[in-house]
């Protein structure tokens, strides 16, 4: 008997996520690593991989694709990726195409671009922030995203 | 390590991780995160269309830490341990680090038969700190292989003395090194080496360390000689040399170091003889006084040991003058 109350609930779940006057950008995000392997010519190649499990020290990348999968053109995209706690952002790894790269240093409430951050040192004078205290990346998109327009942003990180 | 250090590391073991799905990090942050942690992230967008404003939330992507096995020992000890030819329980110290980020236990054992040394110490035992950092039979724990292997959480420490006895043979100067050894109980192999972890879905991965580290010891043997010297003048309260009653007894006692090393924070005790009594204030080191009460200074009467003088001479080397301590009773 749990099959039609799994279907009526996914039904319900489709039904609320989709409506007919949804939005029209679908984002997907995955976390990769890379690995190297040397191939029969003994030539090393660096491969991405799904980071399904990381060690400290582990450098992965984050990386959000973006489709507009709507029928209208899709403008004022900003796409913003908490920097999970256990990881510390790569400084100068945010890239995206044709967009702003803003950060924060506060849980996410301020966005600033990455020379303007400050934080309060211990006698309460601002100071840049170190990597670990980056909290949140913003890509703020410079064109509008069209109709089947798509992309990809993306940062690094490393476990601590 | 630098990026580059790290780069380069990874390319020299990227042969035996060729098949592995693990790339490795060479335990370079000892306080990792934790194993079986699950990091999930969830982006997110806003946008408009026409006058619109439309928020869309991505999927999770989820990865999940793994166990990293490594440990490190070091040896404690600041220069060379000073040995003598024949002695036993002669300790050195080591510390032994949960490098990884998984708790583990570690199995310890001594090698002593080293090349490149003098002469190979003979083990005698192991012992593991209470926590205090200093070496006590009492407190500290008699290492046993197996049931007592140290339980250390990740970034955990453990003092570590290794006591050995030296050969009876060596001669001055000769260096005997002894090395501690630690291997993980969680697991061990070339470093990349990988096993499913029995708690969460994610792997142990050996680290840098192979999952067994260790780090060596040196005794060096000193077989420096100390002689002592005692002499004595009597002024009797006639103006003679007689030893009656009233008459002052002045002792001095030379100490001299003849051979090679160190000899270690001399003390010289003597006790104020019986039937007399100490004359306050005549105790001197190398011609200058020194107080009575125990104080800064080297030395004290009664205080250190009762009914003694005793001075503090420190450490001594050939190299050193003589060291002439004199103190002064009067016979009862």
């Amino acid at each position: 008997m749990r099959t039609p109350t799994f279907l009526v609930m996914c039904a319900l779940i489709l039904t609320a996520a989709t409506p007919a006057w949804a939005g029209s950008i679908q984002l997907r995000t995955v976390v990769e690593k890379e690995i190297e392997t040397v191939d029969e010519n003994g030539e090393t190649r660096v491969h991405r991989v799904p980071a399904d499990q990381v060690i400290p020290g582990d450098e992965v990348i984050y990386t959000i694709r973006f489709q507009n999968i709507g029928t209208e053109p899709a403008g004022d995209v900003r796409i913003t990726d908490p920097i999970p706690v256990q990881m510390i952002y790569k400084i100068g790894s945010a890239s995206g195409p044709d967009a702003d790269v803003l950060f924060s240093v506060d849980g996410g409430k301020t966005l600033a671009p990455a020379d303007r951050l400050t934080v309060l040192d211990d006698g309460g004078n601002p100071r840049p922030p170190v990597p670990e205290e980056f909290t949140h990346v913003q890509w703020v998109l410079k064109t509008p995203v069209v109709p089947g327009g798509s992309g990809e942003v993306s940062f690094r990180a490393q476990l601590k | 390590m630098s990026l580059e250090e790290c780069v380069l590391r990874r390319a020299w073991y990227s042969l035996c991780c060729a098949a592995a799905l693990f790339s490795f990090a060479m335990g370079a942050h000892a306080s990792g995160t934790p194993v079986c942690t699950e990091i999930v992230n969830e982006a997110t967008a806003t946008y408009t269309i026409g006058d619109t404003e439309f928020t869309e939330t991505s999927n999770s992507s989820s990865t999940t830490v793994a166990q990293l096995i490594d440990v490190s020992v070091v040896w404690q000890d600041a220069t060379n341990v000073t040995v003598r030819p024949g002695e036993s329980f002669r300790v050195l110290t080591f510390l032994v680090t949960n490098t990884g980020n998984g708790a583990d236990s570690f199995d310890l054992s001594v090698v002593n038969t080293l090349a490149g040394d003098d002469f190979d110490p003979a083990f005698d035992d192991l012992y593991l700190d209470d926590g205090d950092g200093n070496f006590d039979t009492n407190d500290d724990v008699l290492y046993v292989s197996g049931s007592g292997d140290p339980v250390l959480a990740p970034d955990e420490s453990v003092l570590v003395f290794v006591r050995n006895s030296i050969p009876g043979d060596a001669v001055s100067e000769d260096l005997g090194d002894s090395r501690l050894e630690a291997a993980s109980n969680t697991g061990s192999g070339d470093p990349g080496t990988s096993f499913p972890h029995p708690e969460c879905d994610t792997d142990i991965v050996v680290g840098a360390s192979g999952g067994g580290g260790g780090d060596i010891g040196t005794y060096v043997v000193s077989a420096i000689a100390l002689s002592f010297v005692k002499s004595q003048s009597i002024l009797d309260p006639f103006g003679g040399g007689e030893p009656v009653p009233g008459a002052v007894i002045t002792y001095t006692l030379t100490v001299t170091a003849t051979g090679s090393g160190t000899a270690e924070s001399v003390t010289v005790t003597d006790p104020i003889p019986a039937n007399t009594t100490y004359n306050g204030g005549t105790l001197t080191l190398n011609g200058g006084g020194l107080s009575d009460p125990a104080d800064a200074d080297a030395g004290d009467v009664g205080a250190t040991a009762p009914g003694a003088v005793t001075v503090l001479l420190g450490d001594l080397t050939e190299d050193s003058p003589s060291q002439t301590v004199t103190f002064a009773v009067t016979i009862d």
